[in-house]
C-alpha cells in the first residue's frame, strides 16, 4: 500500500517540478531531454552527475537499436540526437525520416511512422535527419513533431505514433506553401532539423539546395514560419529576404530580392519559453561563391534573428556576414548562455560560426556584450561581383580557430616538407580571414586558398555550454581549401559563375599539386588534402575542442581532436613524428553534463579531411581537458551524444555509422 | 552473300567493334527515361543542370569529358552502379544506371541513334567517351 502511494505522488512531485524548472533555468530538467539541443537553448547541458570522473571507465554499451531496416537503402550517416520524455526516446531513422519512440531502459521499439511522399520524398532537397519537436499542454495532450524530408509538418500523438488527426489536415501542414512562388517543385526545399516549439508555436526553418553551380539565380526563400501547435494552422511568416517596404530590402540591389532564393535556417534553432523570443540563424543566399547576380549586403543572410515566437514580429538581428560569397552561412543552433560579465549578469545568446568566431550578444536587446567592429577586408576582382568593404569582427572572444593563411601555417615536419608545402601554397593566392574566390587560373593562380573552409570551422554540431561555470566548448577544423569560380556556360545556367567543388577540377587534371592522399582501410576520401603527398597542408591541430569562459570572453583551453587519421600517421614521410596531438579532422559532437564533458572523433563522412571520424568517445575534464577516458563505440559517431536518467540509472545514447556499418543507436550506462 | 554480310555486321556490332559516343549509342526515349532517374537518384548533389555540387563533380562539359575521354561508358555505368548514389550505392540496376548515362550522354550533346544503349557491360566496354575534335 505504501508502495502504491508512492507511486501516485511521483507523477505529481515531477509536473510541479517540471512547471517550475521550465522557466529560468538552463540545461535539462528531470533526467530529460526535451529538445533536440537538450534544452531550448540548445545548451546540450545535462545536471545529471552519476556518470562522472571516478566512475567513466566503466562505462559499458546497454542497449542498441539498429536503423539498417528504416527507409528503403541503409543510413550510414544519421545526424540524430533523440529526444528523451517520461523514459520514452524519440527520434528520426532512415532514410526515410520515419519518427520512431524506443524505450529508454532496454532500447525496445515501442511504436514507428512512416510517411510515404512518393516522388517529393524521393527528391528530398535533404536526406539526413537529425531529430523532432515534442510539446506537451501540461496534460494529456503530448505531441511529435516531425517535418518530413518532402517539407511537410506532422504531428504525431506521442503516446500511440498516430498523427493528430485535427492538426492541419489529418495531421499534416503543407509547408511548400506561402513562400512567394508560384510553384515550388519537388526537391526545392525542405529541412533537415527539427522544428522547435516555443509558447505553444511550432517555429519551422527551412534548407534548401546548395548553392555552389545552381542552375539559376533564382529559388525558392527559406522563410520562418510560425504554426499553431495545436492546430497546424500557419500563424506568421517571417520573410528572410524582405520584400518592398520591409526592412533590408533595399540590401538588394537591381530587385535581386525578387528572384533570389535560399537564405532559410538549416541548422537547429533555439529559444528562450520566458522571453517567448526564438533565435534563428539565417544562411546565405542563391550563389554560394558569387554574389554578382545578388549586389548588396542580402539581409537577413547569415544573421542571428530573434523573432517574437507567437507574432513573429523581428525584435532584433544581426548581419555577422555581409554579401556572403563564402559560404560561411550560420549552421549551428544559437546557445543562450546566462552569464555574468563586469559583476553584470547577462541573458546572453552565442553563436559560433564557421569563420571561427563566437558572436555574443545580450539576447534581450542584442547588444553586443563585448564590442565588434567593422573592419576593412580584401576585395573580390570577379567580374561583376562587388564584395562589402568590411565584415564584422568581435573584439572578444578571441577566434577559435585559425583565420587565413600564412607561409607560418605551412606544415614544417621537415625541412623538405616545408619546402614542399611552400611551392604548393605559391600555386595558390592566399590571404587573411575574407579573402574572395578568384576565377580559376586566373593571375596566375589556380585558385585563392580560404581558411576556414566553406564547411567551417565549427559546423552544425555547433558547441555546448555549462551553465554552472559560464563555459562555452566548440569543436572545429582546420583545413583550408582551393577556392575557384569558373564562367557558367550561359545554356546551363544564368549565375554568371560558379564552383562546383568549390572548383576544384574534377577530372585527372584536378588532383591536389602535392598528389593524392593514401587513405588507410575503411577511411573516407573526404575532401582532398592539398599539401605535399597528399598530406595537410597547414600545421595541426587539424580538428580542436576550444573551452571558452563566456563570463570574461578569455580561452580556457584547447586540445586537440583525437590524434591524426591513419592516412597521414602511417605516411612514409611522417615516420617518427608524434601525431598524438594533431587532430582528427572532423568537429568533435560535444554534450556536457555536471561532471563531465563528452566528445568524439566524429563521423568524418562528408566535408572533412581525408580519413576523418573514428570510433572514440571521449569523457574529458572540464577544467582542463585532460581526457579522462576514450571509449570505443562499433563505429563513427554521426550525431551529438544525449544523456537522461531512467529507473535511477543514468544513460549517454549517441548515433553512430560509417560507411558500409549501417545506422545504429548506442546507450551506454555505468554496469 | 548479302546475308553474309548482314549477319557479319551484326556480329561486329554486338562482338564490340569500336565505336564512340558520336555514332548514336542511345536513344532519346532512353534518355528520357534516364533524366528521370536521374531527377529522383542524383540531381540532389549533381545538380539540377548537372553542374555539380558542393562535394560532386559536374557530369557536363569540359571537367567531365576532360576526366573521361578516352574511357569507355561501360567504365562510366559500372563506376556508377557500384559507387552511386553515395548516400546508398549498390541499389540501382544496372539498366537503371545505363539509362542514366544516356542521360549524361545526351546532356553533353553527344548524338542520339535509333536504338538503346543495351545494358550488356562487354557492348558497352568497347564504345568510348570522346569530346568534339
Amino acid at each position: 500500500m505504501r508502495r502504491r502511494l508512492a507511486s501516485l505522488f511521483i507523477p505529481t512531485i515531477l509536473l510541479v517540478v517540471s512547471s517550475v524548472g521550465a522557466h529560468g533555468q538552463q540545461g535539462t530538467q528531470n533526467g530529460e531531454w526535451r529538445f533536440y539541443g537538450g534544452d531550448a537553448g540548445s545548451t546540450k547541458y545535462s545536471p545529471l552527475d552519476q556518470i562522472n570522473p571516478s566512475n567513466v571507465k566503466q562505462l559499458e554499451i546497454a542497449w542498441r537499436w539498429k536503423a539498417e531496416n528504416f527507409g528503403p537503402r541503409a543510413d550510414y550517416n544519421w545526424e540524430v540526437t533523440p529526444l528523451m520524455i517520461g523514459g520514452v526516446l524519440y527520434l528520426t531513422a532512415g532514410s526515410r525520416r520515419d519518427a520512431v519512440a524506443v524505450d529508454a531502459a532496454t532500447g525496445e521499439t515501442l511504436w514507428m511512422y512512416r510517411l510515404d511522399e512518393g516522388e517529393r520524398g524521393d527528391r528530398a532537397v535533404r536526406t539526413q535527419n537529425r531529430g523532432l519537436a515534442y510539446w506537451s499542454d501540461g496534460k494529456n495532450d503530448n505531441r511529435i513533431l516531425l517535418i518530413s524530408p518532402g517539407f511537410q509538418l506532422v504531428a504525431l500523438n506521442a503516446r500511440t505514433g498516430l498523427p493528430i488527426t485535427n492538426f492541419g489536415k489529418n495531421g499534416i501542414v503543407e509547408l511548400t506553401e506561402g513562400l512567394d512562388r508560384e510553384v515550388v517543385k519537388p526537391g526545392q526545399i525542405g529541412s533537415s532539423s527539427p522544428a522547435i516549439v516555443i509558447r505553444d508555436v511550432v517555429v519551422v526553418g527551412a534548407a534548401l539546395a546548395a548553392g555552389s553551380a545552381p542552375s539559376s539565380k533564382a529559388n525558392v526563400p527559406g522563410y520562418i514560419r510560425g504554426y499553431d501547435v495545436r492546430t497546424g494552422k500557419r500563424i506568421w511568416t517571417f520573410r528572410t529576404i524582405p520584400r518592398p517596404g520591409e526592412l533590408g530590402n533595399e540590401t538588394w540591389e537591381k530587385d535581386s530580392w525578387q528572384y533570389s532564393g535560399n537564405n532559410g535556417a538549416w541548422a537547429p534553432l533555439s529559444g528562450d519559453e520566458e522571453l517567448g523570443y526564438v533565435y534563428i540563424p539565417v544562411e546565405m543566399p542563391t550563389g554560394d561563391f558569387y554574389g554578382g547576380t545578388r549586389l548588396g549586403d542580402n539581409l537577413f543572410a547569415d544573421s542571428l534573428v530573434c523573432l517574437d515566437a507567437r507574432t513573429g514580429k523581428r525584435i532584433w538581428h544581426f548581419q555577422t556576414i555581409h554579401h556572403d560569397i563564402w559560404d560561411w552561412d550560420l549552421s549551428s543552433p544559437p546557445i543562450l548562455t546566462d552569464i555574468t560579465v563586469g559583476g553584470k549578469k547577462v541573458k546572453a545568446v552565442a553563436q559560433v560560426t564557421k569563420q571561427a568566431f563566437t558572436f555574443v550578444f545580450d539576447r534581450v536587446t542584442g547588444r553586443p556584450v563585448w564590442p565588434i567592429e567593422e573592419r576593412p577586408v580584401p576585395q573580390s576582382d570577379v567580374p561583376g561581383e562587388r564584395t562589402s568593404p568590411t565584415q564584422p569582427f568581435p573584439t572578444k572572444p578571441a577566434a577559435f580557430d585559425r583565420q587565413g593563411l600564412t607561409t607560418d601555417d605551412l606544415i614544417d615536419f621537415t625541412p623538405q616538407l616545408r619546402a614542399e608545402a611552400e611551392k604548393i601554397a605559391a600555386q595558390y593566392r592566399t590571404g587573411p580571414l575574407f579573402l574572395p574566390p578568384i576565377v580559376r587560373d586566373s593571375g596566375g593562380k589556380l585558385a585563392a586558398l580560404i581558411l576556414p573552409n566553406h564547411t567551417g570551422g565549427a559546423n552544425w554540431p555547433g558547441g555546448a555550454f555549462d551553465p554552472e561555470t559560464g563555459m562555452l566548448y566548440v569543436s572545429s577544423v582546420t583545413n583550408p581549401d582551393a577556392l575557384a569560380l569558373v564562367a557558367a556556360d550561359p545554356k546551363r545556367s544564368d549565375m554568371g559563375y560558379v564552383a562546383s567543388m568549390g572548383g576544384r577540377r574534377s577530372g585527372n587534371a584536378g588532383d591536389p599539386p602535392g598528389g593524392m592522399p593514401r587513405l588507410a582501410a575503411g577511411e573516407g576520401p573526404g575532401l582532398p588534402n592539398i599539401g605535399p603527398q597528399g598530406l595537410p597542408l597547414v600545421k595541426p591541430p587539424w580538428g580542436r575542442i576550444t573551452a571558452i569562459d563566456l563570463n570574461t570572453g578569455d580561452h580556457v583551453w584547447m586540445i586537440a581532436n583525437g590524434d591524426a587519421p591513419a592516412a597521414v600517421k602511417n605516411h612514409p614521410a611522417m615516420k617518427g613524428i608524434d601525431l598524438s596531438k594533431a587532430g582528427k579532422p572532423e568537429r568533435s559532437p560535444l554534450m556536457v553534463t555536471k561532471t563531465l564533458l563528452f566528445g568524439a572523433d566524429g563521423p568524418g563522412l562528408f566535408n572533412a579531411g581525408p580519413g576523418a571520424g573514428g570510433k572514440a568517445l571521449r569523457a574529458i575534464d572540464k577544467k582542463t581537458g585532460a581526457i579522462l577516458h576514450e571509449f570505443m563505440l562499433p563505429a563513427s559517431t554521426t550525431g551529438i551524444p544525449m544523456t537522461y536518467m531512467v529507473n535511477d540509472k543514468q544513460y549517454i545514447v549517441v548515433a553512430t555509422g560509417a560507411r558500409g556499418t549501417p545506422a545504429e543507436l548506442v546507450a551506454l550506462a555505468l554496469p | 552473300m548479302r546475308v553474309a554480310v548482314g549477319l557479319l555486321a551484326l556480329v561486329v556490332a554486338v562482338a564490340g567493334a569500336p565505336r564512340s559516343v558520336w555514332d548514336g549509342v542511345y536513344s532519346k526515349e532512353q534518355a528520357d527515361r534516364g533524366r528521370a532517374g536521374y531527377n529522383s537518384k542524383c540531381a540532389r548533389c549533381h545538380g539540377d543542370a548537372l553542374l555539380g555540387g558542393e562535394n560532386s563533380p559536374p557530369l557536363v562539359d569540359q571537367d567531365f569529358l576532360e576526366k573521361w575521354k578516352g574511357k569507355s561508358v561501360g567504365k562510366l555505368v559500372e563506376l556508377t552502379r557500384k559507387t552511386m548514389p553515395s548516400d546508398g550505392p549498390g541499389k540501382l540496376s544496372r539498366q537503371q544506371c545505363t539509362d542514366i548515362i544516356a542521360y549524361l550522354l545526351s546532356s553533353n550533346e553527344f548524338p542520339a541513334g535509333n536504338t538503346d544503349l543495351v545494358s550488356d557491360a562487354a557492348v558497352q566496354d568497347e564504345i568510348v567517351i570522346q569530346p568534339k575534335q
